[in-house]
């Protein structure tokens, strides 16, 4: 493993981190208008608007901000709050772990629901089974979460009261409470993806199947489920869990209207607040940080792809 | 059949086989046809094919690619996919195993009989340990527990002359060179002792120095085994001093079987002594032109109406475009059946009038 | 017989079996499946229903349907009002072909503008390459590495709840995506010989550009395009539910203004939601449609 290669990468990282980050803070100060009367909309006194003034340095040009702004977020100091005052980092001390588990949640039913899925239906080619596991995985694909999220809830929650229709519980208040609260959501989320994972899958088993070691199984005398299983599905699950791994990065911004609609205190939660109420600061913390997560998960996704793989190594 | 049942009275994979003498012959097949449907027809495989096989004797196939023989052999193991239609009969130490179901044929496979593949890189699992692909069949066909699978695993990587096997046995396919992976592949075919080995172009994809090692390794073992051995290749030159007795296919028939020095002695048909020729012998002064067979392959969806050799055959007559010749034994030797109208050899038309209208099954040398 | 594993029934087994015995290929399976003609009945369901959807559009301001009855208030369905009314009274019937003709005009101008924005970028890009390329793929892989929906949130919250801002919003999130598409299959395109033939022409690259290569990439492009616009149009009801979204009666905003009422009378949240399903339903499969017959290798999805 060649030290330059990885020194390279390194570099590459850190650049488009700084560059992502710059983004998400140039997006705020993109506003038309002046940044205080942006966070007050007229409710700060004169007082108020020193203060803020002083805060964000709104004298110093922007890249100069801009650097103040990151050396403050390496520190922990991720801003503050101007409507209520509390500290970013507070809220997102209790709000990180809720969109986390949320993503979790979600992978972990896309995966045990997809994998003997996608393994069965790639078994079974071409049958019945095959041709309508296929067909519903379209319906999925082709749903939107939030419509999935309100059928789910009418039909779960308010109908059959089965389920929360809304709220959080902490797992540890309440463990069997968490899970109700988290269940539909978590299903809201986790049938597109199902859908996607169970084709992949399926694809890369259907190649599989093909190979001579699993005809070599076959003639060793080993059962149907024991060659599908362990002979076939691991060199089939390269591409299922790198996209899998993938879809946490993409997952992590793109539950806001699910955590939204389920009133789940995360940080898509808020972001729509902050959005709304025109908490820019606490805004630009969120979305850097989103930013950040996404570029650092592809990165190491692709970094442990060159690993694997030699000839990417010193490409 | 319960696991119980399936426990061999044999612990150590190398005790040899005895069967009963007189118990007739390990397998037998018997008119077996095997095709697919494709999208542009019929394709007929194999296309009627009869013979014996004595236990520990080595029966060697040889054809050009398309002539049906690795089809036969998955045929005769029950290998082929769902889309195959055959006819036939196939018996193995006088049971009927022509048509089993999936869970019948797997009680077969391991223990009774075994297949070793061509091409070694993509005959054995990329990502499981050697050791494993090889215990797996012991623990799971012969109940063993995980040490003495792993003991008898040793032991079987030893006898394919794996160096350093209690290394190796920790060991990916892809750490290993191709005739070591072969071995492997061998290893594994053996482990469960098994009465028949396929051997399909096992040393096709290896380095010429390898083959012979390889060759010689299957010999010792089946000798070792008291094995009986179908080994199915395209090249004479392999099997000339390795088996018993040679059949050659052309077109999914058997249109000549003798025993090997019979068959090299007294070739009668035109397409055996063309592919005799295309082996190049030490004997030869070097740059010898070595004879290609002229022609096509066979087309195997609308086979020509006579002989399926015939358009390539340097001796062809009226006849033999018409009518396809049945495969007949030869009067003068025992044993040595072909299917030919004009046979080479000094005996001509005289002797090409078949005993029996249909292949024959008489005895099996 | 041992019709299990490996055996795939789609033929593809038997295919490679016959392969190797006598060397000759067969067709695969797709491609005979390909040779059915006409379309599938399915597809014209989708076709009948968008049909539906861009009649809605263009004339639904124009029907006579039933109006504000405020008798019916929070009612499911009944008579004279099929799919019940909302808790003013309006008819959900009457209020989903209302908010028919933003949506869709929202999505179509979408997509028209992030086809041709992402497909020069990406004809541009793929057909230089080099340093070009580069830049232009770095600057889209930084567009795309900040999260989409509240980029565009940002969007549309900072410039004004407006149509245009929304569909702006929109465009700067679709655009990177049609050229990242666009610039794989420039990508593909440029190495043939029929391209390198009109450059030896003396084509200039414009030309080239527009004649050899466009034609080309547009079949791929076209099938996106309907993905995408299915896209937009969810994208436009998840706006709506963060507040963020269009001000005048959409499908969308149907869902936004309701969903409050959700607990008391289900149906004029699960009007709009329904049709949205079905019309993105309908884009996916042709979408599909569009790409197997003109794409000759099929991806995994």
């Amino acid at each position: 493993m060649s030290w330059r290669y990885v020194g390279r990468r390194l570099v590459q990282l850190v650049v488009v981190l700084l560059i992502v980050t710059f983004f998400s803070f140039m997006l705020i100060n993109l506003l038309p208008g002046d940044p205080v009367d942006n966070l007050c909309t007229g409710v700060c006194d004169q007082e108020q608007e020193a203060q803020i003034r002083e805060e964000l340095n709104l004298d110093e040009g922007v890249v100069q901000r801009y650097f103040d702004w990151l050396g403050g977020i390496l520190t922990g100091d991720f801003g503050r709050y101007y409507d209520s005052g509390v500290q970013v980092s507070q809220v997102l001390e209790s709000a990180l772990p809720v969109s986390l588990q949320l993503v979790i949640y979600t992978q972990i039913v896309a995966l045990v629901i997809a994998i003997p899925m996608g393994v069965l239906t790639a078994y079974r080619a071409g049958t019945v089974f095959d041709r309508s596991s296929n067909a519903t995985a379209f319906g999925f694909l082709a749903l939107p979460n939030y419509v999935l999220a309100f059928y789910l809830i009418s039909i779960f929650a308010l109908g059959l009261a089965w389920f929360p229709p809304g709220g959080y519980v902490y797992l540890s208040d309440n463990p069997i409470e968490h899970f109700k609260s988290m269940f539909l959501p978590v299903m809201a989320l986790a049938a597109g993806q199902v859908a996607v994972y169970m084709r992949l899958l399926r694809s890369d088993m259907i190649q599989t199947l093909q190979e001579d070691y699993i005809t070599m199984a076959k003639a060793k005398g080993m059962p149907p489920r024991r060659v599908l299983f362990r002979h076939a599905l691991r060199p089939s699950s390269l591409t299922l869990l790198t996209v899998a791994g993938l879809n946490v990065g993409t997952l992590i911004g793109g539950a806001v209207i699910i955590e939204v609609l389920f009133e789940l205190p995360g940080m898509g939660t808020q972001i729509f607040l902050t959005i709304n109420n025109n908490e820019y600061v606490a805004l630009q913390s969120y979305i850097a940080i989103i930013g950040v997560a996404y570029v650092l998960i592809n990165f190491s996704i692709d970094f442990t792809y060159s690993l694997v793989d030699p000839r990417i190594r010193h490409g | 059949m319960s696991r119980q049942r399936r426990r061999k009275l044999i612990e150590v994979p190398s005790t040899p086989h005895m069967g009963q003498p007189g118990a007739g012959p390990l397998l037998d097949v018997d008119g077996v046809r095997t095709s697919f449907d494709t999208a542009r027809g019929r394709v007929k495989a194999v296309d009627g094919v009869t013979f014996r096989l004595e236990r520990g004797k080595t029966l060697g196939i040889v054809g050009e690619s398309g002539s049906g023989k690795s089809v036969l052999s998955r045929t005769i193991m029950g290998l082929l996919p769902s889309t195959a239609t055959r006819e036939g009969t196939v018996r193995f130490e006088g049971r009927d195993i022509s048509d089993l179901s999936a869970e019948g044929y797997r009680d077969l496979y391991g223990t009774e009989m075994s297949m070793v593949f061509q091409d070694p890189m993509t005959s054995l699992n990329p990502v499981l340990r050697i050791g494993r692909q090889i215990t797996e069949s012991l623990r799971y066909h012969l109940d063993m527990d995980k040490r003495e699978a792993n003991e008898t695993a040793l032991a079987l990587l030893d006898a394919v002359k794996i160096p350093e096997p209690a290394k190796r046995i920790r060991s990916y396919p892809h750490e290993l060179s191709g005739g070591m992976r072969q071995r492997v592949v061998i290893a594994v075919a053996l482990a469960c002792g098994p009465k028949l080995l396929f051997a399909d172009e096992p040393t096709t994809a290896l380095d010429v120095t390898v083959q012979a090692q390889i060759l010689d390794l299957l010999a010792e073992q089946q000798r070792e085994r008291f094995m009986a051995m179908i080994l199915i290749t395209h090249d004479l030159g392999v099997v000339a001093g390795r088996a018993d007795e040679i059949a050659v296919m052309y077109a999914g028939r058997i249109v000549e079987k003798a025993p090997t020095n019979v068959l090299f002695s007294d070739t009668r048909m035109p397409y055996t002594e063309a592919l005799m020729k295309a082996i190049p012998k030490v004997s030869q002064p070097s740059h010898t032109r070595l004879d290609a067979i002229g022609g096509r392959p066979p087309d195997l969806i609308n086979p020509p109406a006579g002989c399926a050799f015939s358009p390539r055959c340097p001796y062809a007559q009226e006849r033999c475009r018409a009518e396809p010749p049945p495969l007949s034994e030869s009067t003068r030797v025992a044993g040595h059946y072909f299917a030919c109208f004009y046979p080479l050899g000094h005996d001509r038309p005289a002797d090409t009038s078949p005993v029996t209208p249909e292949p024959t099954s008489g005895g099996a040398r | 017989m041992a019709d299990e594993i490996p055996t795939v029934a789609d033929g593809a087994v038997e295919e490679r079996f016959v392969e190797t015995v006598e060397g000759l290929p067969t067709d695969p399976e797709h491609v005979k499946a390909r040779r059915r003609r006409g379309l599938g009945l399915t597809a014209w369901l989708a076709l009948g229903w968008l049909a539906v959807v861009a009649l809605m559009a263009i004339i639904g301001p124009y029907l006579p349907l039933p109006e504000r009855d405020v008798s019916c208030a929070r009612e499911g369905p009944a008579a004279g009002h099929p799919l019940g009314c909302d808790q003013r009274g309006n008819d959900n019937l009457t209020l989903v072909v209302e908010g028919t003709r933003p949506t869709i005009t929202l999505a179509v101008a979408v997509i028209a503008g992030a086809m041709i924005l992402g497909g020069i970028a990406g004809l541009v890009a793929g057909y230089f390459r080099g340093r070009t390329d580069t830049a232009l793929t770095n600057v889209l892989n930084i567009m795309l590495a900040l999260p989409q929906l509240v980029l565009a949130m940002a969007i549309v919250r900072f410039m004004g709840q407006t149509f245009w801002n929304v569909a702006l919003a929109l465009v700067i999130v679709a655009t990177p995506l049609l050229g990242r598409i666009t610039r794989a299959n420039t990508l593909t395109f440029s190495e043939r010989e029929f391209v390198l033939a009109a450059k030896t022409l003396g084509a200039k690259h414009g030309r080239v550009m527009v004649r050899e290569i466009l034609p080309n990439v547009l079949p791929a492009m076209f099938s996106i395009a309907l993905l995408a616009i299915a896209i937009v149009i969810v994208a436009e009801g998840g706006l709506a539910i963060l507040n963020v979204g269009l001000t005048e009666t959409s499908w969308g905003t149907l869902i936004a203004e309701n969903r409050g009422q959700l607990r008391r009378n289900p149906w004029p949240v699960i009007v709009p939601v329904t049709v949205i399903f079905f019309t993105v339903l309908a884009f996916n499969y042709l979408g599909d449609v569009v790409r197997e017959r003109f794409d000759v290798r099929e991806s995994a999805l």
